[in-house]
């Protein structure tokens, strides 16, 4: 056994020990830890899920054509065949005035019912164009939408990603607004982190003082409290990813997870990049705030400031 | 291997703990230092550890200028140190042998080497039947034999004990001063700061005599400076090993 992992073996023992000497202080640093990290788990689920499901909708780039109604079977059929004969596009599909109608009211669920209670179906019958996935699917969209307007038993053809971009938009917002609020946030939980761990090393102040005086250097009776700090941000994260996983199989038990908002907030898991941010996050936290706990003093002699 | 130059520590209460000390201790020498509650012993064992600085003049201790060592150096100069402090120091929740043991971890040493020499040092201060024991659940003059276990287990350069002996019974006492003598003859220096009169008188070795911060008689070394366990021994309580 070489020296180097005689001494990370001594760190991991005593940083154990250390634990157990002070429980109360270490399990209110850990709850404080992974408390943060759990709503910043939370943040990051939603940003994930609202901007996989944007993706989604930009992948299937589509026309909606409305038609007139009532309309004509032939008229219909020859503008069909039309419409899948324009360069990019990869399948027309006819949308009934009941399948439109249904549609709705899955995706809005119980808002829903105000159109039902009506007499008559608003819905027009329409073909739904999908385009090729690609670079250049906007631009044969707009295409689309020209050759369309104006033919016979054309209501209206429109290619509306406008809300996407809105919505983009107000995304990169709250990206921003994320990024804006970390950084005090992660100031925040290095104090209150350094805190509460300096109680730890302030319990066990004697015990070092007796340390230095018998030849310890300060990294070494540092080594215990930073092995000890380090996995307690490994610890608070894997709890706080734990949790965020748990929180969106609640949402999904409670909530209709084929609406809009389970789709939107919690239709897939958080994401390993994420993860790995989270658990990055608190390891600098945690590492960060255990420097500080037992940075040393003016003169070196005491590793706890006068 | 010590040399004290005017050494002058005032304590930030305003009292004067040393006053232009002067001292000088040579390599593999053992030395008494006495004087009266108060006379300054502890104050200059403290400042040869740099547990204290002093307020001016120069301490050296093994080529060191204790005084103006930066302090990425104190470890290194306190390793080369082994001391019995006067309240002890031991680790209240390490028990006997891993209080010893971890003077030999701070020093790099493999686990089974240091479990096996810490148990050495704990058995020849007949302690081997204590060697889990916790501290505060030990006599005074037991903790005061692995503080001292402690202080000789790395065979340090320099072995500074504040009344190591305080806590003992005159037998233990002589058996304690026995195995000191036992290190300074393997080339430790030793500086013993006791105001145990009768030890002393028994040990007839240099005795320094510090009075209100003063060296008020350096002592003398005795005749032909006799090497441990050989001539110059003590007639009575010292019974050769
Ligand atoms: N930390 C301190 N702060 C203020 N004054 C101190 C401090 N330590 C010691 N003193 C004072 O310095 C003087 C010398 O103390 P020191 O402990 O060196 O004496 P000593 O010779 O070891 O005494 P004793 O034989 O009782 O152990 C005393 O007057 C003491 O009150
Ligand atoms: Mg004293």
């Amino acid at each position: 056994m070489s020296a180097r992992t005689a001494r990370l073996r001594y760190y991991l023992s005593d940083a154990w020990e250390e634990v157990r000497h002070s429980p109360g202080v270490n399990i209110l640093a850990l709850t404080t830890l992974s408390a943060a990290l759990f709503v910043a788990g939370l943040v990051l689920l939603v940003l994930a899920n609202v901007e996989g499901w944007i993706g989604d909708r930009r992948d299937a780039v589509h026309v909606d054509v409305y038609l007139l109604e009532p309309g004509d079977a032939g008229e219909r059929a020859s503008l069909e065949r039309t419409l899948a004969q324009l360069p990019g596009v990869r399948e027309v599909r006819l949308v009934t005035r009941e399948q439109a109608l249904e549609r709705y009211q899955a995706s809005f669920g119980e808002l829903a019912g105000v159109p039902g209670e009506l007499e008559s179906n608003p819905f027009p019958a329409s073909f739904e164009v999908a385009l090729e996935p690609g670079p250049g699917a906007a631009e044969r969209a707009r295409e689309v939408v020209e050759s369309a307007s104006g033919r016979a038993g054309v209501d209206e053809a429109v290619f509306d990603q406008g809300w996407l971009d809105q919505l983009e938009v107000w995304l990169g917002l709250a990206r921003l607004g994320g990024l804006a609020l970390a950084l005090p946030i992660f100031g925040a939980l290095v104090f209150v982190m350094a805190s509460v761990l300096r109680l730890a090393v302030y319990a066990r102040r004697d015990e070092i003082e007796i340390m230095l005086l018998v030849g310890a250097t300060p990294a070494f009776v540092r080594g215990p409290f930073l092995v000890a700090g380090l996995c307690q941000g490994l610890l608070g994260a894997v709890i706080a990813v734990i949790l965020t996983e748990v929180g969106r199989r609640l949402l999904l038990a409670y909530v209709d997870p084929s609406s809009l908002l389970a789709q939107m907030v919690a239709g897939r898991p958080l994401p390993w990049h994420f993860a790995g941010l989270l658990i990055g996050v608190s390891l600098a936290i945690s590492l960060t705030a255990a420097f500080f706990a037992v940075r040393r003093d003016r003169d070196g002699d005491a590793l706890l400031g006068a | 291997m010590i040399r004290a130059f005017n050494l002058v520590k005032r304590y930030p209460g305003g009292t004067t703990a040393l006053a232009e000390a002067n001292l000088e201790v040579e390599r593999g020498e053992f030395v008494f230092v006495t004087g009266p509650s108060g006379a300054g012993k502890t104050t200059l064992l403290r400042l040869m550890l740099r547990q204290e600085l002093p307020s001016s003049g120069q301490i050296i201790v093994n080529g060191r200028n204790v005084g103006a060592l930066p302090a990425s150096k104190v470890p290194e100069l306190r390793s080369t140190i082994g001391v019995v402090f006067q309240d002890f120091k031991l680790i209240r929740r390490k028990t006997a042998l891993e209080n010893v043991a971890y003077v030999l971890n701070v020093a790099g040493l493999s686990r089974s080497e240091q479990k096996q020499r810490a148990y050495e040092a704990l058995k020849g201060v007949g302690l081997n039947h204590r060697l889990n024991a916790l501290p505060p659940t030990l006599s005074g003059g037991e903790q005061q034999r692995v503080a001292i276990a402690r202080a000789v287990v790395t065979d340090p350069e320099l072995l500074l004990a504040d009344e190591p002996t305080g806590n003992l019974d005159g037998e233990l006492a002589v058996e304690i001063m026995r195995l000191f003598r036992e290190i300074n003859a393997r080339g430790t220096t030793v500086v013993v700061a006791t105001h145990d009169k009768e030890l002393i008188h028994r040990m007839k070795l240099r005795t320094v005599l510090l009075d209100g911060g003063k060296v008020v008689n350096a002592g003398e070394k005795p005749a032909g400076q006799p090497p441990a366990g050989t001539a110059g021994e003590p007639p009575a309580g010292d019974p050769a090993p």
